[in-house]
C-alpha cells in the first residue's frame, strides 16, 4: 500500500508538467494578451509591462523560467491585481470554496445517499416516487435558477438568511443548499440504481435464504457493495467542489476561487491561469489516490501490490 | 461586464459629484458659495441623522490596486480618491476647487504650473504632506520599471514620455520640488485641463519610505500610509473594504460620515435583493431584465457619465472606403428606438459624438446623427454610391464582444439596415480577443466600441480619430482633423479652443468614420435615508465626505 501511494505521488510530477505546459500552450494561443486594453497604450509602456512579467521573454524561456520558479513556491504574481502573488490570491479564496464545498458535499451525502437507499429498498412505492421526484428536479433545475429562486423567498421576502456574502452561519446556509441540491440528487439517483443491482446478486438472495435479518443483509452486504460506484464518484466531485464553483459563488458573491476560473482566462491573466490548473489538477489528483485508497477497505477484492 | 467599464478611466470625477457639496460642508476657506449645484440642501438638523454614520455601498467588484500609481479602474479609483488626496478637487460642473495645494499659478506662455501647498497636511504617519511625495510619485509612475499603465496620463511633462520610453532620465524632468511647499512643473505645450487632471488618482501623492518599505503589499491596510478624509481600515480580498473617517485629516470636523463599507457583490440580481433587503445602502450595476421595474422605484437614479457607444468603419475596407455607405449606413439607424427598446436606462441618442454633458458641447455640437432614421435619404446615398437598394453591395459584418446587450443592439441595427437594402451578417467574439482582432486585423468591418472620458474635455475623445492614434480603429486619417487638433492645444481660451473643436466634429460628420449611438448614463439605486450622495454630469459620486445618513 505505501509502496503503491508513494509511486502515484510520484507520478503526479509529470502529469503536472504536462498539465502546466498544455495550459501554458493553450493560454498563448488565445489571441490577446494582459495588457490588451480598450484605450490602447503607447508601446513603449507595453514594452514596459512585458518586461516587467517577462512576456518579453521566448515561449520556451517562459515555460522554463515558470517551472523552475513554482518547483521553489513561487507561482508569480498576478497580473491583473497588481501586488498581489498568486500564492496570496489561492491562499484568500481556496480555503472559503473548501468551507462551501465541504458544507455542500456534506449536505449532498446526508440527504442524496439515504435518499437512494429508501427508495431503492421501498422500490416502487410512493417514498420512491418522492425521493426520484426530488432527484430529477434536484438534478435537473440549474444552479442559476436555484440561486435566485431561494435569494427571492428566504431573504427577501422572509428575511430569514442574507441575500448574499459570507460572513456567519446565516450566510452559509442559502449557498450550501444551491450547490449541494444537484450535487445530493446526484447521489440519490447513483446511490438507488446500485443499491437495486446489488439487491439482485445472488449473494444478496443467498444470504436472505440462510435467514439472515433484513437489516444485517441490507447493511453488511448490500450497502458495502453499492457504495463503491458512489465512492468512485465522489472522489474527483469532492474535488470539483470544493475547489469552487463558479455560478454558486458568482451569485451569492462568496470570495471564493470559482471566479478565477473564468475571470483569470478572459483577463488572460496568465499566471493565475497556471495557478488554478496545477491546482485543480493536484486536487483532482489527490482526490482520486483517496478514492483508491478507500477502495481496499470497501471491497476486499481490490488489492493493491 | 462591459469592457468599457473595467477600463473606464475616471479622472475628472475624482472628487467630482458632490465636491461642490463637500465645499459647502467643509467650509473649505475659498469659497464663500452657499448654495449648492442642483439646488440641494446639504443642511441637515443633527437631530435628524442616524447614530451609526455608516454607509453601505456595492463596489461590485475587488479593486484591482490600491496604488495610485497603478490602478486603471472606477473601483480602484473611487477607494483611492476617498483614502489619498491629490493637489485639487473638481465639482459637478467640472469647476477646480484646492486640495492638498492651496492655490497655483500658470505662467504667461501657459507652459510652468506652480502648484502652492499648505504645508500643514499630514500623512497617515504623521509626516508632512510636501512638494517632494508628488514629485516622488511622478517620477515613479513615469520609471519603466515601475510598468504603469496611466504613464501616458503624464505624457503632458516635459520629459516624461522620454523617461517612460527608458530614452531620457529621470533629472530631465520637468518637475521641482527644491521648495517643500511649491511644486513647479513645465509642460510639452499648454494644456488647458491640466489643473482638473490633478485630480486623477495618477497625478497623487505617495509615501515613498512606505511604498519602499512595504513592496508589493504596500497597499495592504497594515502597511499603507495615506493622506486623505478616510483610512483604509479593512480590506478582506473579493469580499469586503471597511474605511473609517481619519480625525487628523485637515476638515475632519466636517465630516458626518464615520464608516464606509463597501461590499463587492457583482451578481446585479443578487445586488439588487441586497438592495431591497436593505444591507446596502447603494447599488449600481441594474439588471437589464428586471429595469422596467426598478425604474419605477423612488431609489432609482440615473446620471448622465460623459462618454459615447459608437459604431466605427474599417475605412479602407470596401465598401466601407466610400463615404457615402458609410453617411447611408449612420442615417439608416434609428437611435431613438435603440436606447427606448433595448438599452432602456435613460441612455440619450447620439446626435454627436461629443455627449451633451461635456464642456463647450453647445459650441461643438454638428448633429451628425439624427434621432431617427432616415431611410428615403439613407437610400439615395446608396444610389449615388452605386448600389441602388444595395445592389451589387458587398455582405457587411459587424463585430462586436460577446455580450447580450451588444448583440441586440447589433441585431436591431442589422435589421434598420436591411430596410435600406443593406444585408449584414453579425460575428462576435469573446473580449481580448476581439480588441486583438479589432485593432490588429485589417479584415475588421464595422465594429462597436464605446469611449468614456479620462478628463473633462473634448480634446480626449476627439484625439480618438487622430491618424496615427493609438485608438483610432477606424484606418482613417484626415490631415485637418489632425491640424485642428494640434491647433486646439494652442488655443487663446476655451470658446476659440471649443471652435476648432467644431471644426473637427464637422469633419467627422462629412466623412462618417464613425456612427455614434447613444450617450452613457449610469444608473443607480440609493436608499431614501442617504443624503449629499449626489450625482454629477460628469459621472457619479466617488467622494464620500459629504455624505450622511439620516434616521430611518
Amino acid at each position: 500500500m505505501v509502496k503503491f501511494i508513494a509511486r502515484r505521488v510520484l507520478w503526479t510530477i509529470p502529469v503536472l508538467l504536462v498539465v502546466v505546459l498544455f495550459t501554458f500552450l493553450l493560454m498563448k494561443g488565445i489571441p490577446g494578451g494582459p495588457f490588451t486594453r480598450e484605450k490602447g497604450i503607447p508601446e513603449a509602456i507595453l514594452a514596459n509591462m512585458n518586461a516587467k512579467y517577462g512576456l518579453d521573454k521566448s515561449w520556451l524561456e517562459q515555460y522554463v523560467r515558470y517551472v523552475w520558479h513554482a518547483a521553489q513556491g513561487d507561482f508569480g504574481v498576478s497580473m491583473t491585481q497588481k501586488g498581489r502573488t498568486v500564492v496570496d490570491v489561492i491562499g484568500d479564496a481556496f480555503p472559503v470554496s473548501i468551507h462551501l464545498g465541504m458544507l455542500a458535499f456534506g449536505l449532498a451525502v446526508v440527504m442524496g445517499i439515504p435518499a437512494g437507499i429508501i427508495s431503492a429498498l421501498k422500490h416502487n412505492t410512493w417514498l420512491d416516487y418522492a425521493a426520484m421526484f426530488y432527484a430529477t428536479i434536484g438534478w435537473a433545475i440549474p444552479t442559476f435558477i436555484i440561486g435566485p429562486v431561494l435569494i427571492y423567498y428566504f431573504a427577501l421576502r422572509l428575511g430569514w438568511f442574507p441575500t448574499s456574502r459570507w460572513e456567519t452561519w446565516r450566510h452559509w446556509v442559502l449557498p450550501t443548499i444551491t450547490l449541494g441540491t444537484a450535487l445530493s440528487a446526484y447521489f440519490a439517483r447513483l446511490t438507488r440504481g446500485s443499491m437495486l443491482e446489488t439487491l439482485q446478486q445472488d449473494y444478496v438472495r443467498t444470504a436472505m435464504a440462510k435467514g439472515l435479518p433484513y437489516h444485517t443483509v441490507v447493511i453488511r452486504h448490500v450497502l458495502r457493495n453499492s457504495l463503491i460506484p458512489v465512492v468512485t464518484q465522489a472522489g474527483p466531485l469532492l474535488g470539483f467542489v470544493i475547489t469552487g464553483s463558479f455560478l454558486t459563488e458568482y451569485i451569492f458573491s462568496i470570495p471564493g476561487l470559482g471566479k478565477y476560473f473564468v475571470t483569470s482566462v478572459s483577463n488572460r491573466d496568465y499566471s493565475v491561469v497556471m495557478g488554478t490548473a496545477v491546482l485543480l489538477s493536484s486536487v483532482v489528483i489527490v482526490a482520486n489516490l483517496v478514492v483508491d485508497v478507500v477502495y481496499g477497505f470497501l471491497d476486499p477484492r481490490i488489492r493493491y501490490e | 461586464m462591459d469592457g468599457w467599464k473595467r477600463t473606464w478611466v475616471v479622472a475628472m470625477l475624482v472628487i467630482a459629484l458632490t465636491a461642490m457639496f463637500g465645499v459647502v460642508a467643509v467650509g473649505c476657506g475659498d469659497t464663500t458659495t452657499t448654495t449648492a449645484a442642483g439646488g440641494t440642501d446639504t443642511t441637515v438638523a443633527a437631530g435628524d441623522l442616524a447614530e451609526d454614520q455608516t454607509l453601505t455601498i456595492n463596489i461590485t467588484s475587488e479593486p484591482p490596486s490600491l496604488d495610485p500609481n497603478l490602478a486603471t479602474d472606477t473601483t480602484s479609483s473611487m477607494v483611492i480618491n476617498n483614502i489619498f488626496e491629490g493637489l485639487v478637487h473638481i465639482d459637478p460642473v467640472g469647476e477646480v476647487f484646492p486640495g492638498v495645494a492651496e492655490s497655483w499659478d500658470v505662467s504667461d506662455d501657459g507652459l510652468v504650473y506652480t502648484f502652492n501647498l499648505r504645508g500643514t497636511d499630514t500623512w497617515t504617519n504623521g509626516d508632512t504632506v510636501t512638494s517632494a511625495d508628488f514629485k516622488e510619485s511622478w517620477v515613479r509612475i513615469l520609471d519603466p520599471e515601475t510598468a504603469a499603465d496611466y504613464a501616458y496620463m503624464l505624457y503632458f511633462i516635459v520629459g516624461a514620455e522620454a523617461f517612460n520610453s527608458g530614452e531620457g532620465t529621470m533629472e530631465d524632468l520637468g518637475i521641482d520640488a527644491t521648495d517643500p511647499a511649491k511644486l513647479v512643473v513645465t509642460l510639452v505645450s499648454p494644456t488647458p485641463w491640466f489643473v482638473p487632471m490633478m485630480a486623477h488618482q495618477a497625478y497623487f501623492p505617495i509615501h515613498k519610505a512606505t511604498v519602499d518599505a512595504g513592496g508589493d503589499a504596500w497597499t495592504e491596510p497594515a502597511n499603507i500610509v495615506t493622506n486623505g478624509p478616510y483610512l483604509l481600515d479593512t480590506w478582506n480580498h473579493d469580499s469586503d473594504i471597511l474605511l473609517t473617517k481619519r480625525a487628523d485629516w485637515r476638515e475632519a470636523d466636517t465630516v458626518t460620515l464615520e464608516n464606509v463599507k463597501m461590499v463587492m457583490i457583482a451578481e446585479e440580481t443578487t445586488g439588487v435583493a441586497a438592495f431591497e433587503a436593505g444591507e446596502i445602502d447603494v447599488q449600481k450595476a441594474l439588471p437589464a431584465a428586471d429595469i422596467d421595474r426598478l425604474k419605477t422605484l423612488p431609489q432609482y437614479r440615473v446620471v448622465p457619465l460623459t462618454g459615447t457607444y459608437y459604431f466605427g468603419f474599417n475605412t479602407k475596407k470596401p465598401p466601407l472606403d466610400d463615404a457615402k455607405v458609410r453617411k447611408a449606413l449612420s442615417l439608416a439607424i434609428d437611435r431613438q428606438s435603440i436606447v427606448d427598446n433595448i438599452t432602456k436606462g435613460g441612455q440619450l441618442p447620439a446626435v454627436d459624438f461629443i455627449p451633451n454633458s461635456m464642456a463647450g458641447y453647445d459650441t461643438i455640437k454638428q448633429g451628425m446623427g439624427s434621432p431617427t432614421a432616415d431611410v428615403e435619404g439613407a437610400k439615395a446615398l446608396l444610389a449615388e454610391a452605386g448600389y441602388p437598394e444595395g445592389a451589387g453591395l458587398p455582405e457587411i459584418v459587424i463585430y462586436y464582444n460577446t455580450s447580450e446587450s451588444h448583440a441586440a443592439i447589433a441585431t436591431a441595427i442589422q435589421s434598420q439596415w436591411k430596410a435600406i437594402g443593406v444585408n449584414t451578417t453579425l460575428k462576435n467574439m469573446e473580449w481580448a480577443q476581439y480588441l486583438d482582432f479589432v485593432q490588429n486585423n485589417d479584415d475588421v468591418m464595422v465594429y462597436r466600441m464605446g469611449w468614456v472620458i479620462d478628463y473633462l474635455d473634448a480634446y480626449n475623445m476627439l484625439e480618438l480619430f487622430r491618424t496615427d492614434s493609438g485608438n483610432n480603429y477606424t484606418r482613417w486619417g484626415n490631415a485637418d482633423y489632425d491640424a485642428a487638433l494640434g491647433a486646439s492645444l494652442e488655443a487663446a481660451d476655451d470658446q476659440a479652443r471649443w471652435d476648432l473643436y467644431a471644426d473637427m466634429e464637422k469633419i467627422l460628420q462629412e466623412e462618417v468614420p464613425i456612427a455614434p449611438l447613444y450617450w452613457y448614463v449610469n444608473q443607480e439605486l440609493v436608499a431614501d435615508h442617504v443624503t449629499g450622495y449626489e450625482p454629477s454630469v460628469i459621472g457619479e459620486t466617488t467622494n464620500f465626505w459629504t455624505v450622511q445618513i439620516l434616521k430611518k
